[in-house]
């Protein structure tokens, strides 16, 4: 490591300085001089965010495998780094190497959050790196990005080279292996974009000519050079088989999710139509629980920590979670070692589970509901009822427990104020049902309800649906927090400014480049965090381009539109998709896929196209 | 087994870690190393351990103590910890402690410059019969004249020996830098190195 030599001046002046420093344990260093491709893994958010991504883990291990290959990792400074380093004339370097950004033949952003569009916008600033794809003329670097958000990269088409589409393990080696022969065989870039576009799962947006209606609407996207008329997204067939870091960075200071984790399985059964990680995450695909233990014991020994969390969409339809957790306690618990179990559904939680699993430590219990009344919680196909959750507050409530956290959403398709009304209502049954069963009063309750604004999302049945105006949600915010009756619960609730950009850029197209890098000059980037988010900035970032916010945002998209992500294949139908739109119209739920297939198409990404619900 | 006391150096980029950092690494590094810390009894366990006068961020030290109420470990604790810590953590000892933490008097520092000019016109201040500086306590903000409970031991080229008082009042390598602020004309990096740490009567306290 070599750091430049004006940190020594900075880092003491800045908050939190280990974030920029690097040196964690199980950090992976190599020799510079044999290394063939330089990989920078950036995360366009801030250290202790990207380092609690097990996404970035995992690529992280993958790529280190690769001989020749050096994957280093790089992150968006906090605002009083930014500033240091600027007046400094220190670049935006890797962690490992200390090396510029710059210096890196590959540069790839995990992308999770919309928000962190402009970090991205930052980092490469930060680093001296042209923004726009069309003005690095060169094969070094190659910038691109993957992650959640990519399955519409369209808003940051034109920043980005390519685009990785669905899950990296497999696709990031193999485009690493393609730098590898372009670098020896001294390819342009072009060369390069158009082979790269070959890979399945790797979208490259040059090579897409985009033509509009005169009302702003996308006519069509045309593909040149050979490039596919839709790109379907990547998966890892076997989990068992795949990469996971047990041999992890341990990183020494603080960072959000603080502890190992494990992943039990992608995809989720249950097809909740608002969300995006419910649909773009299938096929189920789950691990053995003989796997996960293994991985779980060896990842906590080498890591020294003293906390494991089982992470995935839906933790407890995990079937074989009660082998799991006996095989994970049988090691843990003689160790003080705690099992978290985040993502519970309030229609199977068992009280048995939780009683084993929170001997060690015992934190609060979270559900969500996501709505107030049956019928809306029909239409979003929660599949939860008022009885189960009612149930498993009494359960938890007789067990002990006298924390809860109810999670909901406002604006949500077809909502009505006697909907929002019901968020209250549910939350003082939930207090009632806490005095007819604790054992012990006097200790108290504490019921938080949060709501979010809700946010149409590529690839799911509500993707056609306007998100109400800021106006509606703040009279809807309003009235539920006049409406809730007990000091025993406490009510948050999400700006409706920042859902407001965040639905604009979720459903957006490319013009919005434009905008982020106005935006970029007007507010700078953290723009996820709310001491840097900037509405007034965003609002005119989008006047000065010649774009109004509201046409992605408040409009309803009809079934025939074609959309920015239609050039992306995450497996599921379209036609799956009108289905569920419709009986959602109707009121109508759908069995989760294990009581019944509904057809998605997914499984047809398995070899063999049986789907594991 | 009795307490143990640890001897460890931070230098280099570990220097940035905070003293909180640096608990929760050996917390960690004690387990991957297979050492067992006895806990604290009650609703949130925490191991039992304590470093002596936290370091500022940015300094570093070859002479750290943790002390740690071990229950069992390894037979060369200080190799199996050195194979998990982080980069710059380095255990150098362990052994029993002899005598208590409180007896720790002074601390001796190397203070790097980047010339000889800086580190001569650094000795000039700090050779002042009277050094004011704001130092922060329990009440707030006050002014302490640092000069009766700093000593310079020599200047070598451009680097500087000193002790300072370590405890009542503590005075550290921040205080140094702001005894400089104002009464240099520019800014002057500082690298600090904490060499030792004694007793009353000059010691080496181990």
């Amino acid at each position: 490591m070599q750091m430049h030599p004006a940190m020594e001046a900075i880092l003491p002046k800045v908050q939190k300085p280990a974030r920029y420093t690097g040196g964690e344990f199980g950090e992976i260093l190599k020799n510079k001089e044999e290394t063939e491709v330089r990989f920078a893994l950036c995360f366009p958010d801030t250290y202790e965010i990207g380092m609690s991504n097990l996404g970035l883990r995992i690529l992280y291990g993958v790529l280190n495998k690769m001989p020749g290959v050096w994957c280093e990792r790089v992150f968006e400074p906090w605002r009083d780094m930014t500033e240091a380093m600027r007046a400094a004339g220190v670049p935006l370097c890797a962690l490992e190497s200390g090396d510029p950004l710059g210096d890196f033949d590959l540069i790839g952003f995990s992308v999770g959050y919309e928000m962190s569009f402009v970090g991205i916008l930052d980092m490469l600033s930060l680093a001296g790196i042209p923004l726009r794809s069309r003005d690095r003329t060169e094969l070094r670097p190659i910038v691109f990005a993957g992650g959640s958000c990519m399955y519409n990269p369209e808003p940051i088409a034109d920043f980005i080279d390519l685009a990785v589409i669905g899950e990296g393990e497999e696709v990031d080696a193999e485009l690493t292996e393609l730098y590898r022969k372009a670098k020896r065989e001294g390819w342009t870039k072009q060369r390069f974009l158009r082979a790269a576009a070959g890979i399945e799962g790797v979208y490259v947006p040059s090579l897409y000519d985009v033509s509009y209606f005169p009302d702003g609407r996308i006519e069509k996207m045309t593909p040149r050079d050979g490039a596919p008329e839709r790109v379907r997204k990547r998966i890892i067939q076997d989990l068992d088989g795949a990469s996971f870091p047990v041999h992890t960075i341990i990183p020494s200071t603080e960072i959000v999710h603080d502890r190992t984790m494990l992943e039990l399985f992608r995809g989720c059964i249950r097809g909740c139509r608002f969300c995006q990680a419910g649909y773009v995450y299938r096929p189920v695909r789950a691990k053995k629980a003989d796997t996960l233990i293994r991985q779980g014991i060896e990842s906590l020994k080498y890591a020294g920590y003293e906390e494991i969390s089982l992470t995935s969409l839906s933790t407890s339809d995990y079937k074989e979670l009660g082998a799991l957790c006996d095989g994970l306690l049988d090691w843990c618990e003689p160790r003080s070692v705690s099992l978290s179990l985040p993502s519970l559904r309030a229609d199977n939680f068992s009280l048995d589970l939780m009683q084993r699993v929170q001997k060690v430590r015992r934190s609060g219990l979270t559900f969500a509901p996501e709505a107030g009344t049956q019928r809306l919680r029909d239409v979003i196909n929660k599949n939860v009822t008022e009885e189960d959750l009612l149930n498993a507050c009494r359960t938890a409530f007789s067990g002990g427990w006298s924390s809860v956290k109810l999670y909901f959403m406002l604006g949500l398709p077809t909502e009505t104020d006697e909907d929002v009304l019901g968020i209250a209502d549910l939350a003082y049954k939930v207090y009632q049902v806490w005095r007819v069963s604790t054992p012990n009063r006097s200790r108290g309750v504490r019921i938080t309800v949060s709501t979010s604004c809700f946010i149409p999302k590529p690839m799911t049945p509500f993707q056609w649906f306007p998100q109400d105006s800021r106006e509606e949600l703040i009279r809807k915010q309003k009235m539920l927090k006049e409406a809730m009756r007990s000091k025993a619960i406490s009510y948050s609730w999400h700006e409706p400014d920042v859902s407001y950009v965040e639905a604009a850029l979720a459903v957006g197209d490319r013009r919005l480049g434009k905008v982020l890098e106005h935006l970029y000059e007007l507010a700078g980037g953290l723009q996820a965090w709310e001491e840097y988010f900037d509405y007034e900035a965003w609002l005119q970032a989008f006047r000065d381009s010649g774009l109004d916010p509201d046409f992605y945002v408040r409009r309803s998209r009809s079934e025939e539109e074609f959309l920015p992500w239609d050039v992306i294949d995450d497996g599921v139908t379209k036609a799956h998709l009108i289905r569920e739109k419709h009986l959602s119209e109707e009121g109508q739920v759908s069995p989760d896929c294990r009581k019944q297939c509904l057809g998605c198409g997914a499984n047809r990404l398995l070899k063999g196209g049986k789907c594991d619900a | 087994m009795p307490e143990l006391r640890f001897r460890f150096a931070k230098r280099g980029r570990a220097a940035y870690l905070s003293h909180l950092d640096v608990m929760r690494t050996f917390q960690r590094a004690f387990i991957r190393a297979g050492i067992r810390i006895r806990h604290s009894e009650g609703f949130n366990p925490h191991p039992k351990m304590s470093i002596a006068l936290p370091l500022q961020l940015g300094c570093e030290s070859v002479c750290e103590l943790l002390d740690a109420s071990v229950i069992d470990g390894p037979e060369d604790m200080v190799a199996a910890l050195n194979l998990v810590l982080p980069e710059g953590i380095e255990v150098l000892a362990v052994g029993e402690p002899h005598r208590p933490v409180r007896e720790i008097a002074w601390t001796e520092w190397s203070l790097r410059f980047p010339d000889v000019p800086s580190a001569q016109e650094a000795e000039r201040v700090f050779s002042l019969p009277e050094l004011s500086v704001e130092k922060k306590t329990k009440r707030g903000l006050a002014t302490l004249d640092i000069a009766p409970h700093i000593r310079l031991l020599s200047r070598e080229g451009e680097e500087l020996r000193m002790l300072l008082r370590a405890d009542s009042p503590t005075i550290n390598a921040g205080d140094l830098k702001k005894a400089l602020t104002g009464r240099l004309t520019e800014e002057m990096p500082m690298r600090c190195l904490r060499l030792r740490l004694m007793t009353e009567n000059k010691e080496s306290f181990q």
